[in-house]
């Protein structure tokens, strides 16, 4: 799992819990305008995830360590 | 000799015109003559070939035309199929009893994996299909193979070692692991203690994904989940991108559209907080006071009249007594008022009186002088005067 960066996991997770949140009304209006951009943004994170060009299949191949290949078609 | 089960691989095959079976079982290290009597073939369900495994029983005789042994074969069947689902029932029950198959082991699959791995064969159908399916579905996904071998010899190690492999490179979130399908013995990889330890080692959370359908294999007990083909497989372990993006949309419309809702919320939490009694309270403070002053003011005001209209009533009667109090009024009913001329003391009785005294009489109006003639002590005047007034 990659931890080092957001993953569309997380960043889908956040944004249900950000529209509860919102939804609920119970965050001041300061809270309410940060929750918004948030969801914002993690609306664009995943949106450029899912739009992401189709990956070609890759080899795993173990030498000293592992390295990826692309598949030869 | 008795009669014993002998297994081996069927070879140099004859079918006599006789009807008896000639034929040699043999395995890597050796080899015996048999033959199978008409009589004893007329009961078999399957034609024997040639490099069929099979189980074979007779005994051992010698042909003493040859001076060789050979067998004398009463029963024959054919061992693979027997043998490999001995073999299975016997390693799903020893791996079963050491939990590898516990549900509270197994691992929940990632919602939304963002790179798959896959232990499979790289010029098999199952890699073609389970990338058809991932592409249509979730085309971003990052897909890592790992080939193998997927039958015959090194299979079960070479599948074994390629789930370690994953399991040392780590960079996957879930493993598919799977052929397409096939015969008990093409799939028997998936049916070795190898592969189902190693799988259950697995930190990674894996899909099986063995055959079609019908096949359950070891590695089907033992993954976390099992997927009947490799297409379902694929199927399970990507969401539709295009639903997936359909959600994230609405999420993020519940988000603005809960903008103006919020502002609302506020609003009437505000209006509701000035309708509260507490913010009300002052203003009803002054509305009261105001009408307390109100109705003291009235009140001062009705006193103040009914004080003053009943001292005139009272000054009125005053009046009235004061001026039927008053001598000369009680002097206009006719009556007089007689004084002592010497003294100006005021006569009350007669017996007052002495003869020939000079005496004033003040009437209503006017007075005079007079004497006192004839005095009477009795109140025959008074009588006579009351007469006097009635006439």
């Amino acid at each position: 799992m990659k931890t080092k960066d957001l993953t569309f996991e997380a960043a889908f997770a956040r944004l249900e819990e950000i529209a509860d949140l919102l939804e609920n009304g119970e965050a001041d209006l300061e809270r309410t305008m940060a929750l918004f951009e948030e969801a914002s943004r993690l609306t664009t994170f995943c949106s450029e995830k899912l739009d992401a060009a189709e990956k070609k299949l890759q080899i795993l191949i173990r030498d000293d360590g592992f390295k990826l290949m692309d598949e030869e078609n | 000799m008795p009669a014993i089960w002998v297994q081996g691989e069927l070879s140099g095959f004859v079918h006599h015109s006789s009807g008896h079976f000639y034929f040699s079982l043999k395995d890597k290290d050796a080899q015996i003559a048999c033959v199978m009597w008409r009589s004893r073939t007329l009961g078999l369900t399957f034609t024997p070939q040639n490099g069929m495994k099979i189980n074979v029983f007779g005994s051992v005789r010698v042909y003493e035309k040859r001076g060789a042994y050979q067998l004398d074969v009463i029963r024959m069947a054919p061992a693979g199929i027997g043998d490999l689902q001995l073999m299975y029932e016997a390693l799903k029950e020893k791996l079963y009893k050491e939990g590898l198959f516990d549900v509270s082991r197994k691992k929940l699959l990632p919602e939304f994996p963002e790179r798959i791995g896959i232990v499979t064969s790289l010029t098999g159908a199952a890699i073609r299909d389970i990338l058809q399916v991932l592409n249509r579905r979730f085309p971003a996904v990052v897909k890592i193979l790992r080939p193998t071998l997927v039958q015959g010899e090194g299979a079960a190690e070479d599948i074994a070692r390629a789930i370690q492999d994953f399991n040392d490179y780590q960079n996957v979130d879930v493993l598919i692991i799977g052929r397409g399908g096939g015969s008990l013995q093409d799939l028997w990889a998936f049916n070795e203690e190898k592969v189902a330890r190693a799988i259950f080692s697995s930190t990674i959370p894996t899909i099986s994904a063995v055959g079609h359908e019908i096949d359950y294999t070891i590695s089907d007990f033992v993954a976390d989940r099992r997927a009947p083909t490799p297409s379902a497989a694929a199927e399970l372990v990507v969401p539709v991108a295009s639903d997936l993006k359909k959600t994230i949309h609405r999420l993020h419309r519940r988000c603005r559209t809960s903008l103006p809702t919020h502002i609302t919320l506020r609003r009437e939490k505000l209006a509701r907080l000035q309708k509260s009694y507490a913010f009300r309270r002052p203003l009803d403070l002054i509305l009261e006071y105001k009408q307390g002053i109100d109705d003291r003011f009235h009140l001062i005001q009705m006193s103040a009249h009914h004080s003053l209209s009943k001292n005139r009533e009272k000054l009125s009667a005053c009046d009235k007594r004061i001026k039927a109090a008053h001598p000369r009024t009680i002097l206009q009913r006719g009556y007089a008022i007689v004084s002592k001329d010497r003294t100006h003391k005021i006569v009350r009785n007669a017996a007052e009186l002495e003869q020939n005294e000079k005496l004033n009489v003040y009437l209503g109006k006017g007075s005079f002088t007079s004497t006192a003639e004839t005095i009477r002590e009795d109140d025959s005047f008074a009588c006579s005067a009351a007469g006097t007034e009635k006439r």
